[in-house]
């Protein structure tokens, strides 16, 4: 029998580090969603990916039990990972902090793409660019 | 509040700073707070979601935004100013509000019931009063520490556990967090349970356990890790609900002091014939496995 859902809740942490601390706490404990049980099964699915941020989204339901999916990292993530970046730019529109090529685009939109509402590469990759720039990263032409 | 600092010091506040702005402003805006080193966001992207087991789609009811949390220290002020002169700038709406730690610390305890265990145990948060029998209660404040007993591997490491009916043996807790199953041995007549666990947060909580259970006295903590376990008689009883990581690490120091039996719990289904091969280079063999919601128990013995 289905189960009724009550919340869901969109989440970017640490994959394998989660803690009890904020945004996990807040986040779910207004939900009644028990702490410590959702940090410890994240941790152990994500172990694998540490060092990265993973999107996760859990959902809540009647009973307070939950479920959870993790998502490919976000594109803002990949894109400073591919560029080597530290921080994006906090004015994107006047200081740019680097350049993406034509190929890293697309790369990055092929490992998003089952997480990205776009039919095709091309779209993906549109919205792909859309983030870089609003980072203060350029696309080579 | 055991929960709280033992030391009575208040709970740290934070900011909740809350940005709205159009979906595909949202990763970069995401992004930029992560750069802060906080350690995550709550992330709305207004995207409809297809729950599993749910019966319809989740549409969220509230417009896409990024929330960030930060602690209210000296760098604050400079951080609150950063925001606001970005949020000004991108014409993004911004909502910062304070909230004590305590709020969601303590939110879902509203939710937790006793628990019915095998055998007419049952485990019965601290605040509430117990339909147990008084012989077989344990109470338990589970406050930050893992180990509430409604996890899919405490709950079947218990049931494991129980069905091994009364013995008064040694037992070892490896990595016990609030202690849950380190009591359960005790309740179930251990002579000496050894309770070992490194974060400083679960011993706090466990010693709290022990004390709420006045005949818990042969309990014993050990801050610490295996290194930190002091020589001594083999175990009859051996307790490891931990991660499949550590089980692998761990296991080949633990199996010499294992005399008896072991219960191997926190392990993926897919993770299963890995330990499995791990129990058997080491000379014991699984004797029994259940599965619960995809993780799987193991007790071992030779």
């Amino acid at each position: 029998m289905p189960k009724k859902v009550t919340g869901v809740i969109k989440l970017q942490i640490p994959a394998g580090k989660a803690t009890p601390a904020p945004p996990v706490g807040p986040a779910l404990g207004q939900h009644g969603v028990n702490i410590m049980a959702f940090v410890k099964e994240y941790n152990e699915r994500t172990a694998s990916q540490a060092g990265l941020i993973i999107p996760v989204e859990i959902t809540v339901f009647e009973d307070r039990s939950f479920s959870f999916v993790t998502k490919t990292p976000p594109a803002a993530v990949l894109i400073k990972k591919a560029l080597g970046l530290e921080a994006a730019s906090a004015t994107p529109n006047t200081k740019k902090v680097g350049t993406l090529s034509r190929q890293q685009v697309r790369d990055i939109a092929e490992q998003k793409m089952p997480d990205l509402n776009a039919n095709t590469i091309e779209s993906a990759m549109r919205m792909i660019e859309g983030t870089a720039r609003s980072m203060g990263v350029e696309i080579a032409d | 509040m055991p929960w709280a600092d033992s030391q009575g010091a208040t709970p740290p506040k934070y900011w909740a700073v809350r940005i709205e702005a159009e979906p595909e402003q949202l990763e970069a805006t995401a992004a930029w707070l992560l750069d802060f080193g906080v350690s995550g966001v709550e992330f709305e992207d207004g995207r409809a979601v297809t729950p599993c087991f749910g019966d319809d789609q989740w549409m969220p009811s509230e417009p896409p935004h990024v929330t960030a949390y930060f602690a209210d220290d000296e760098r604050w002020p400079s951080v609150a100013a950063a925001i606001a002169q970005k949020s000004q700038r991108q014409g993004f709406t911004l909502k910062i509000s304070s909230i004590l730690s305590e709020d969601w610390q303590n939110a879902w305890k509203a939710y937790y019931q006793p628990i019915a265990l095998r055998y007419g145990y049952g485990i019965v948060p601290a605040w509430l009063t117990s339909p147990f029998a008084p012989a077989k209660a344990i109470r338990l404040d589970p406050g930050m520490a893992f180990g509430t007993g409604t996890h899919p591997t405490t709950k079947s490491c218990l049931d494991v556990l129980l069905e091994q009916g009364a013995f008064k043996s040694r037992v070892l807790d490896l990595g016990s967090g609030s202690g849950i199953l380190a009591l359960a041995a005790a309740r179930l007549g251990a002579g000496q349970v050894d309770a070992v666990e490194p974060d400083p947060v679960a011993v706090r909580a466990l010693r709290h356990n022990l004390e709420l259970n006045q005949w818990a006295k042969r309990v014993q903590v050990i801050p610490g890790t295996l290194d930190d376990l002091p020589d001594g008689e083999p175990y009859d009883m051996v307790l490891m609900n931990l991660i499949r990581d550590l089980i692998v690490e761990l296991w080949p120091r633990v199996r010499p002091r294992v005399r008896g039996m072991a219960i191997l719990s926190g392990i993926l289904e897919d993770a299963c014939s890995e330990i499995e091969d791990v129990v058997r280079e080491s000379g014991m063999q699984v004797l029994q496995y259940q599965f619960v919601r995809g993780w799987v128990t193991l007790r071992v013995g030779a």
